[in-house]
C-alpha cells in the first residue's frame, strides 16, 4: 500500500491549489473579490489564473482591507464579471482528474466558493469534495500526530473532525505552517491570494511526507 | 419527507413562535401554527428540546392537524461523569410521544435530564433510556448532531447502546452540506446492518429563505458574533424553511 500514497506518486497526478478573499467572514453573504489558483498539470506544466471579481457594491472594512489589500481602484480597473472568474475555475474544479488544495478550505473557501455559485444562479455542487485535500486540516493532523487512517476512516471525514478540534495552543495558520517546515513566509503579502497559493502548494509537498495521504 | 419544526422555546434554535395566529406575518415573527393553517397542515412534528412550548402548542395547533411533540435531549455515555471530557461522549436523540401515556413518561425523562444528568445542558445516560423507555414512545435520531455525525465529524467517542428494546428510527436530511453525502452514506449503512428505517426529514427553523437573514444574525448574537463575523462553523446553508420543504415536495411530485 505505501507505494500508492500521494508522496510517490505525485508526478501522476495533477492538482489545483485555489484561495479566496472576501468582504468578510459570513459563509453566507462575503462575496470574493479576488480569486487565485494554480493549476499543475505536471510537474513541469502550470498555470497560474488571478482574479478581482467586481461584484455590485463591493463592501470591505477598513480593517479587513488593510489585512487583505483590498483596493477597489484595482477592482474596477482590472475587475472582470465574476461569473467569468467562477467558470474558469470551475472548469478544473469539477474536472475528476484535479485534486483540490487549499488553506482551510474546507472550513471556508468551499463555502464561498458555494456562494459565488449561487449568487450567479447555479445549483450548489459539493461533487468534488472527495478530491479536497485541506492543509489546515492536515496541518492539525501532522502537530497531533493523527495520521490518517485509511483502513478505517474516510479521508473527507478525517479532515473535517480535525477542522473540527479545538486544542489550546495549536496553531496551524498558514504563516505558522511555513515556520514549521522553514518555507519562508512575507507577512507583508500575506492575504494576497496568489501568494496563498504558492505557499499553500509548499507546505502540502511536506504535510503530505509527514502523513499517510493517497 | 416530513417537515420537523423546531419553535423559539428551543433557546437559539429557532426563530418561529406558537402563538395562535391564521395567517404568517410578513413584519414580526412567524408563528408554526399560522403556518400548519395556512399549508392546511394535515400532520405537523414538532421537535423541542424543552417542554416549554408543548402546552401552547398543544392548545393552538389547529385540531385537524395531526399533532406530534418529539423532546431533542443529548444522551451521554455516563451521566455522573460531570466534566469536559464527557462531551466527547454525548449525541442527540428525539424522543417522540405516541399517546397521552407517553407524555408522562417523557416528563419523567426530562425531568431525570434536567436535574440529576444535567451538565451545561439537560442529558440523559443510554443506561437511564433503556430502562425508562416505553412503548408509548419513539425514538428518532435526528439528520445531524446523531452519534454517527458527532463520531465522524466531530471527534466524538459515541457508543449508542440502547438495548433489544428499542427500535429507533433514523432521519437524514439534504441540508445543503458539504458533508451530507457523507453522512448519508453512514446512515443507510448502518440502518442497513442493523434493520433500522431511515427516513427523509426536513428540519424548519424559519418560514421562509427570505427569513434566514434574520435567522442568521439571531444565531449570531446568541454566539456573540457580528454579521461579518458571525462565529457560527459551517453555517453557510440557507435550506431549513418550510418554504424549502415545499419546494422539495413540489421536486419529488415532479419526478
Amino acid at each position: 500500500m505505501s507505494k500508492d500514497l500521494l508522496r510517490f506518486n505525485l508526478d501522476k497526478n495533477k492538482f489545483i491549489v485555489f484561495d479566496f478573499e472576501t468582504e468578510g467572514l459570513n459563509l453566507c453573504y462575503s462575496r470574493p473579490w479576488e480569486l487565485g489558483f494554480t493549476v499543475i498539470h505536471s510537474p513541469t506544466e502550470r498555470e497560474n489564473f488571478h482574479f478581482y471579481l467586481k461584484w455590485p457594491n463591493l463592501k470591505v472594512s477598513p480593517e479587513a482591507a488593510a489585512v487583505t489589500g483590498f483596493d477597489y481602484r484595482k477592482i474596477e480597473k482590472y475587475g472582470v464579471e465574476p461569473i467569468v472568474a467562477i467558470e474558469a475555475f470551475d472548469k478544473f474544479l469539477y474536472d475528476k482528474q484535479y485534486k483540490i488544495i487549499a488553506h482551510n478550505g474546507m472550513g471556508y473557501d468551499i463555502y464561498i466558493h458555494n456562494l459565488s455559485r449561487k449568487l450567479l444562479g447555479k445549483e450548489s455542487d459539493y461533487s468534488y469534495i472527495n478530491r479536497f485535500y485541506d492543509t489546515n486540516a492536515l496541518a492539525k493532523g501532522y502537530k497531533l500526530n493523527k495520521d490518517f487512517d485509511y483502513k478505517n476512516q474516510n479521508f473527507v471525514a478525517y479532515q473535517f473532525s480535525l477542522l473540527n478540534f479545538k486544542q489550546k495552543g495549536l496553531k496551524s495558520r498558514l504563516s505558522l505552517v511555513c515556520q514549521d517546515f522553514q518555507i519562508e513566509f512575507d507577512e507583508q503579502n500575506a492575504h494576497a491570494a496568489c501568494y496563498d497559493v504558492n505557499k499553500t502548494w509548499e507546505i502540502f509537498i511536506p504535510l503530505i511526507n509527514k502523513l499517510s495521504i493517497f | 419527507m416530513i417537515p420537523f419544526f423546531t419553535s423559539h422555546w428551543s433557546i437559539g434554535k429557532s426563530i418561529l413562535t406558537l402563538e395562535d395566529e391564521k395567517e404568517p406575518k410578513s413584519d414580526s415573527p412567524v408563528s408554526i401554527v399560522a403556518i400548519a393553517k395556512k399549508h392546511k397542515l394535515k400532520e405537523l412534528v414538532l421537535v423541542d428540546n424543552s417542554f416549554g412550548g408543548f402546552i401552547q402548542a398543544y392548545k393552538n395547533i389547529p385540531k385537524e392537524t395531526n399533532f406530534t411533540f418529539g423532546l431533542s435531549v443529548c444522551i451521554c455515555s455516563n451521566e455522573e461523569d460531570k466534566s469536559v471530557e464527557s462531551f466527547k461522549f454525548e449525541s442527540k436523540i428525539i424522543l417522540m410521544i405516541k399517546n397521552s401515556k407517553g407524555y408522562k413518561d417523557l416528563i419523567n425523562i426530562y425531568t431525570h435530564a434536567a436535574t440529576k444528568g444535567f451538565y451545561y445542558i439537560p442529558r440523559i445516560s443510554w443506561s437511564f433510556l433503556k430502562e425508562n423507555f416505553t412503548e408509548n414512545l419513539l425514538m428518532v435520531f435526528p439528520p445531524y448532531d446523531n452519534f454517527i455525525h458527532v463520531n465522524h465529524l466531530e471527534n466524538g467517542l459515541c457508543v449508542p447502546d440502547f438495548g433489544e428494546k428499542i427500535k429507533p428510527v433514523f432521519t437524514k436530511m439534504n441540508g445543503g452540506l458539504p458533508f451530507d453525502t457523507l453522512l448519508h452514506s453512514a446512515y443507510s449503512d448502518y440502518c442497513s446492518v442493523n434493520k433500522f428505517d431511515l427516513i427523509d426529514v426536513h428540519q424548519c427553523y424559519y418560514y421562509k429563505k427570505e427569513d434566514f437573514k434574520a435567522f442568521q444574525v439571531f444565531k449570531a448574537i446568541n454566539n456573540r458574533g457580528v454579521f461579518s463575523r458571525p462565529n457560527l462553523e459551517n453555517f453557510s446553508s440557507d435550506k431549513f424553511s418550510f418554504e424549502e420543504f415545499l419546494l422539495n415536495e413540489q421536486r419529488l411530485t415532479k419526478i
